[in-house]
C-alpha cells in the first residue's frame, strides 16, 4: 500500500473506492468521466420506447403465437409530444437531451447549477424545479451522481407530487430512489412504469420483487457498456496511466 | 359656417385628430377644411391601406376613427379593410364622398350608389338628407360605432353638401351605452358550474376589445379550470404565459369536439367559434353550454344557452357565486416552446425563428398575418392584452397597414407577415417612411401561398405543385423604393445579427427571412 501512488478506475463510478482513504495516503485517483455518455444516452432513449410501445409484452405474445395488435393499438405510445424530465444536467445528461431533440419532445432538466442560455437553447431543454420536474414530466431520467445530498433523492415526498402515470427511469445508482417509494408508487398508479439499470446488490438477490415486478423493465447495469464505450473508457484509461508514468499530473482526479 | 367646417369641428370634439384617407376631386370640398382644426390628413397610397390604418388607431384608442374613401372608387377598393373592421367589431366612421347632388340625375362621372354598395360590410349607411345634416350625421355615426357590437359606420358626403353655408350649431354632448346583468342567470350558472366535475372556459376577442382580462383571470384562477382560446382569434383572449391557458382551438368543428371532450361544462366568454374548413359535426353537439356575450349578433346566431350582457360584470359576479376549486396543474405549454425551437433551428424553421423573434421582441404590439405559420407564431409570440392582433375576416393585406396606424396612434409595433400577405399591402410602406412609425415589418418568406398548398395537399392534390401558387419577390428591394431601411436573413449565420438589426431602435424597417419552405398540415 505505501507503493501505491495512482488509481486508474476504468470507469466513470467510483463509488467502490474508499477514496477518502486513498487521498489520505496521498493516492491519486482518477475516473474516466464521459467515454460511456453516449451510450447511457441511447440506454435510457431505448427503454423508454420499450415502455411507452410495450415491447416486451408484444415481443413475448408474438414469439406465443397471441396476436396482440388490438390491445396494442390502444396502449402503445410515442415518445413524440412528451414532457421528458432530466434530473442531472452533466455529461450523460446533456448527451440525452441532445438526442432528445429530433424526437420532438419537451425537454425539462433539474440539476443544481443552471445552464446558461446558450447551452439551454442548444438542447432545448428548460430548467424546472425539482418538483415541477416530476409534476409536469411523463418520463423521468436520473442523472445525478450518488453522494449524501442525493441519496433518497426521489422519495415517497416527491413521487407523490409526480404526474400520474410517469415512467421513471434510473441508470444512475439505486440508492438515489428510495426503493419502498418506488414500488408503493408503482402500486398506486403514480408510476406507470419504471427502468432499472442499478441496484443496491449487484447482482441483487433472485428473490428481490424488483426484478419480478410487471411494471418495471430490468437491466444488468449495462446502459453505459456498450463495446464502443468500453474502448473509449480503456483508450483513457490507459492515456492517463502513460500521462502518469511519464511524469504528468493525470486528468479527471476525483 | 360651412357644413364640412361644421363636420371637423363636431369630429375635434369627439376626439378626432387624424383623418386617413387617398383624396380625389369628390373629396376636395370636405378636406378644404381640415387646416382650420389642427387634424392631420394621413396619406396611404391606396384607399383600403387607409381604412386598415384607421382600425390600426381604433384598436390603441378603442374610439372610432375616420377614413375618408373617394366616392366609389375608394369604396370599392376598401371593402374588404372594411369588412374585416366589421368582422373585428372595430369603431370606425368611413366617410364616402360623392358627387354634386344637383347633377346627380344625369349619372354623372364618379356617381354611384354609394349606400348600397357599403351597406352590407357596415353596421349602417347614414346619409345627410339636407346640408345641415352633415355635422349631425357624424355624431349619429359615430354613436352607432360605440354601440356594442362595436363596428364600422359609414357616411356618404354629397360634395355640394359640405361646400354649402348651414345654420344650425352642434357641440358634443355625452353618450352611453352600459349592459346589464341577470342575477339570477348568474346563479343559475354558477350552479350548474359548481356541479361540473370538469369544467372548461373558451375565450375570445371581446376581452381584448372590452378589457376585461382581469374579470376573467380571477374566475378562471377561482375554478381552477382549463381556459382555451376561441378558433382565429384576432386579439387576446386570454393571456398566453398564464399556466391555466391551455392553446387556441381548433376551427373545426370535429377537432373542436374533440378538444372538448373531457369537459362536461363548457363556459363560453367574449367569443365566436369561427370555423373552417367544414366538417361533419356540429359544433359542441349535445355539449353543456353557456355564452355571455356584448354582441347580440352573436347571441341570436347561437341555438345554445346565451346570454348578451356586460360580459365583465357578469364575469365579476359569477365568481363570487361559484365555489373555489383545488386542482394540480401537470401542463404548461411554455416550456414546450424551446425544445420545439431547438428541433427546428437546422431546417430554418418558424419555431426557431419566432423564438428568436420572440426572445427580442420587449413590448412592440404583435400584427400577425404570417398566415400558414400563424398557429406557431400565436404559440411563440403568445397573447398579451393589447398585444395581439389579426384580422378576423382572413383577409391579407391587412396587418401591415393597421400595424403603421397603430403606431401613430401610440405604441411600437411589429407586423410579422408572409410574403404572400406582403404583395397585398407593400404601398403602405411609403406611409411608415413618410410619417416614420416605429414598426418592424418582418416577412417570413415560404415561397408562395403555404396555406393553400397546404389546403390543396388535403382537398385538392393535383393542384398542390402549380406554378400559381408559389410567387416569389424580393420585399426588401420594395421596401427600398419607398424608403423603409430592410435586409435579409436567409440562413442561421445571418438570424441573430439581422434580427438584433430590426428589434432594436426605432423603426421603420423591414426584414425578410427566408424560413423553411415545407408545407405544413393544417387542414
Amino acid at each position: 500500500m505505501a507503493k501505491l501512488r495512482f488509481v486508474q478506475c476504468a470507469s466513470t463510478g467510483y463509488d467502490h473506492l474508499d477514496v477518502e482513504c486513498l487521498k489520505q495516503r496521498g493516492v491519486i485517483v482518477s475516473n474516466v468521466p464521459d467515454a460511456n455518455k453516449e451510450s447511457v444516452a441511447e440506454h435510457v432513449i431505448m427503454v423508454t420506447l420499450c415502455i411507452l410501445r410495450r415491447l416486451e409484452y408484444a415481443l413475448q405474445s408474438t414469439r406465443n403465437g397471441v396476436w396482440v395488435l388490438g390491445e396494442l393499438a390502444s396502449s402503445a405510445h410515442e415518445l413524440m409530444g412528451k414532457s421528458f424530465g432530466i434530473l442531472g444536467m452533466g455529461r450523460i445528461g446533456r448527451q440525452l437531451a441532445k438526442r432528445l431533440v429530433p424526437f420532438e419532445v419537451t425537454t425539462l432538466y433539474y440539476d443544481l447549477i443552471r445552464l446558461n442560455q446558450k447551452e439551454e437553447e442548444e438542447l432545448g431543454a428548460s430548467y424546472v424545479t425539482l418538483e415541477e420536474l416530476f409534476r409536469l414530466s411523463d418520463i423521468v431520467s436520473i442523472h445525478v451522481p450518488l453522494n449524501h445530498s442525493t441519496h433518497s433523492m426521489v422519495n415517497a415526498k416527491l413521487l407523490s407530487q409526480a404526474k400520474r402515470g410517469l415512467i421513471l427511469i434510473n441508470a444512475a445508482r439505486a440508492e438515489i430512489v428510495e426503493k419502498s417509494a418506488l414500488l408503493e408508487a408503482l402500486e398506486n398508479g403514480t408510476l406507470s412504469a419504471a427502468a432499472l439499470d442499478v441496484y443496491e446488490n449487484e447482482p441483487p438477490n433472485k428473490d428481490d420483487p424488483i426484478l419480478k415486478h410487471p411494471k418495471i423493465l430490468v437491466t444488468p447495469h449495462y446502459a453505459g457498456v456498450t463495446w464502443e464505450a468500453q474502448r473509449r473508457i480503456a483508450h483513457r484509461a490507459l492515456a492517463n496511466v502513460l500521462l502518469f508514468v511519464q511524469g504528468g499530473t493525470p486528468v479527471n482526479q476525483v | 359656417m360651412k357644413a364640412s367646417e361644421a363636420f371637423f369641428n363636431i369630429a375635434k370634439s369627439h376626439g378626432v385628430t387624424r383623418v386617413y384617407g387617398n383624396p380625389g376631386t369628390t373629396e376636395l370640398p370636405l378636406l378644404d377644411a381640415l387646416k382650420k382644426f389642427d387634424i392631420e390628413y394621413m396619406l396611404a397610397l391606396q384607399d383600403g391601406l387607409c381604412v386598415a390604418m384607421a382600425e390600426g388607431e381604433s384598436l390603441y384608442t378603442r374610439k372610432p376613427s375616420i377614413v375618408s374613401l373617394h366616392t366609389v372608387l375608394g369604396l370599392g377598393n376598401s371593402i374588404s379593410y372594411i369588412y374585416t373592421s366589421l368582422k373585428n367589431r372595430t369603431p370606425l366612421i368611413v366617410s364616402i364622398g360623392q358627387q354634386d347632388t344637383r347633377h346627380s340625375f344625369h349619372n354623372p362621372f364618379l356617381y354611384a350608389k354609394n349606400d348600397e354598395i357599403a351597406k352590407s360590410v357596415v353596421k349602417q349607411v347614414f346619409t345627410p338628407f339636407t346640408q345641415e345634416d352633415v355635422p349631425r350625421v357624424f355624431v349619429k355615426a359615430y354613436r352607432l360605432c360605440v354601440t356594442p357590437p362595436f363596428g364600422p359606420v359609414a357616411i356618404v358626403l354629397p360634395m355640394d353638401y359640405v361646400d354649402s353655408d348651414i345654420k344650425l350649431e352642434h357641440k358634443k354632448e355625452n353618450y352611453s351605452v352600459k349592459l346589464g346583468v341577470d342575477e339570477e342567470v348568474v346563479k343559475s350558472v354558477a350552479e350548474r358550474l359548481d356541479q361540473a366535475k370538469n369544467p372548461a372556459i373558451v375565450a375570445g376577442y371581446e376581452l381584448d376589445i372590452f378589457n376585461e382580462h382581469e374579470a376573467l383571470r380571477k374566475l378562471a384562477e377561482k375554478l381552477c379550470c382549463d381556459v382555451y382560446a376561441e378558433p382565429l382569434t384576432s386579439r387576446c383572449a386570454f393571456p398566453s404565459d398564464h399556466p391555466l391557458f391551455c392553446g387556441d382551438l381548433l376551427p373545426a368543428s370535429a377537432l373542436l369536439n374533440m378538444t372538448l371532450a373531457p369537459y362536461d361544462f363548457v363556459l363560453l366568454v367574449g367569443c365566436s367559434l369561427l370555423l373552417y374548413p367544414y366538417t361533419v359535426l356540429e359544433p359542441l353537439y349535445k355539449k353543456s353550454v353557456v355564452e355571455i356575450t356584448y354582441d347580440a349578433e352573436e347571441g341570436f346566431s347561437r341555438t345554445w344557452e346565451t346570454h348578451v350582457c356586460d360580459v365583465g360584470w357578469f364575469l365579476s359576479e359569477l365568481t363570487l357565486h361559484v365555489k373555489k376549486r383545488e386542482r394540480e396543474r401537470t401542463q404548461n405549454l411554455k416550456y414546450s416552446l424551446l425544445s420545439k425551437a431547438t428541433s427546428a433551428k437546422f431546417r430554418m424553421g418558424a419555431e426557431h425563428v419566432l423564438y428568436q423573434i420572440s426572445k427580442r421582441n420587449a413590448g412592440r404590439a404583435v400584427f400577425d398575418e404570417a398566415v400558414s405559420l400563424s398557429p406557431i407564431l400565436r404559440s411563440f409570440l403568445g397573447y398579451f392584452p393589447k398585444r395581439y392582433f389579426s384580422a378576423r375576416s382572413g383577409q391579407l393585406g391587412w396587418a401591415l397597414p393597421a400595424s403603421i396606424g397603430f403606431s401613430l396612434a401610440a405604441l411600437p409595433s411589429l407586423a410579422v407577415i408572409g410574403d404572400g400577405s406582403f404583395n397585398y399591402a407593400s404601398q403602405a410602406l411609403w406611409s411608415a417612411s413618410k410619417y416614420q412609425t416605429d414598426t418592424v415589418f418582418i416577412v417570413l418568406d415560404n415561397k408562395g401561398y403555404a396555406i393553400l398548398k397546404s389546403y390543396a395537399r388535403s382537398r385538392n392534390m393535383e393542384v398542390t405543385e402549380e406554378e400559381w401558387l408559389s410567387p416569389e419577390t424580393k420585399a426588401e428591394s420594395v421596401a427600398n423604393a419607398y424608403g423603409v431601411d430592410s435586409r435579409v436573413a436567409s440562413d442561421l449565420d445571418s438570424l441573430e445579427s439581422a434580427l438584433d438589426w430590426a428589434l432594436s431602435g426605432k423603426g421603420p424597417k423591414l426584414l425578410r427571412i427566408e424560413v423553411d419552405t415545407t408545407i405544413p398540415q393544417l387542414f
